[in-house]
């Protein structure tokens, strides 16, 4: 890249200030352009193919399931927890009520056993996320969310 | 009486230029390297934190992948989807897209049962961390009857930069 300077080299000179002004605009332009990522990643959740539940609940149907209910108080713009009846104070404690009836379910032979995620309209989705990591955590492999109101019935 | 004798030198003080140029050279390959020019179908959004994501290693899983993104904000209904810098606000423009998506020549899975449609394409779907979740839902709703079952739910790692 780099030459001689020496005149008698070259005799056809180039004029290389302009150059170095074009250079500069273009590495200012691309050095303000330039922002940092943040490191994404993804959970898979693969949506049944079979379009719901195959067989339809009945009162003897045995619930197998872990159940995170989130609710919604307008009032305060908080999200309230349940765990069953359990009002959960914080994540500590859903992971630890999680990872006891997991390892009920493992210990009956059922490790398959989902950990369904039942949230409220308002509810944000960051706490929706959470309650994922957390069922992540204790390496719940099937993780689904309640099916709720269907946006796309016919009107 | 001096001790040395003056030295009658012409400095010639001159910049040379090839050296920095050949730096800056170096540096704005650098810089247009660097520009992700993927970002464009990723929105500017805060997304939700997850610190057991699995980190989007950029290889080829066997199957291409479309993003989604949820923005907007407020409790309500100010909240729309963008794929590929295309804003949709009607969501019946939205379910016509993602149709029109998952059915193009070639997208269709093999081996289902008769009857049903599923696309082989995923839907990365990165929805803003105070986005309500009934439009999640609702969106979730709308990717499966356009008949993709690939949703792949994009969250970012707390403190993580690249």
């Amino acid at each position: 890249m780099a030459g001689s300077q020496d005149p008698s080299d070259n005799p056809v000179s180039i004029q290389v200030v302009p150059m170095v002004d074009i250079i500069f605009c273009l590495c200012v332009f691309f050095m303000c352009s330039m922002k940092f990522k943040e490191l994404e990643g993804k959970f898979e959740s693969w949506l049944p193919k079979d379009k719901g539940q195959s067989q339809p609940m009945t009162m003897d149907t045995p619930i197998e399931e872990i159940r995170v209910a989130l609710f919604w108080n307008e009032a305060e713009r908080t999200t309230t927890r349940k765990f069953g009846s359990t009002v959960v104070k914080d994540d500590t404690q859903l992971q630890e009520l999680i990872k006891e009836s997991y390892a009920g379910w493992v210990r009956l032979g059922k490790p398959q056993t989902p950990a369904i995620i039942d949230a409220a309209e308002l509810v944000p989705w960051r706490e929706v996320v959470r309650v994922v990591n957390l069922a992540k955590r204790e390496k719940i492999e099937k993780i689904e969310f309640a099916a709720g109101k269907d946006y796309e019935a016919k009107k | 009486m001096s001790r040395f004798k003056s030295m009658d030198v012409e400095e010639n003080v001159g910049c040379n230029l090839i050296p920095m140029i050949d730096i800056m050279f170096l540096l704005l390959l650098f810089f247009m390297l660097s520009a992700d020019m993927s970002q464009r179908v990723t929105e500017d959004i805060k997304l939700p934190e997850a610190d057991m994501v699995k980190e989007d290693a950029k290889k080829k899983e066997g199957y291409e992948t479309t993003t989604v993104n949820l923005v907007g904000e407020g409790a309500m209904d100010d909240w729309h989807v963008v794929i590929l810098s295309h804003h949709f606000h009607d969501w019946e423009l939205l379910k016509t897209e993602l149709h029109n998506l998952a059915h193009q020549p070639g997208e269709a899975e093999e081996g289902n049962a008769p009857g049903t449609y599923f696309s082989t394409r995923a839907i990365q779907l990165r929805a803003a961390a105070d986005a309500p979740y009934k439009h999640v839902q609702r969106l979730i709703q709308i990717c499966s009857k356009a008949g993709f079952y690939k949703i792949e739910v994009v969250a970012t790692k707390p403190d993580g930069k690249t």
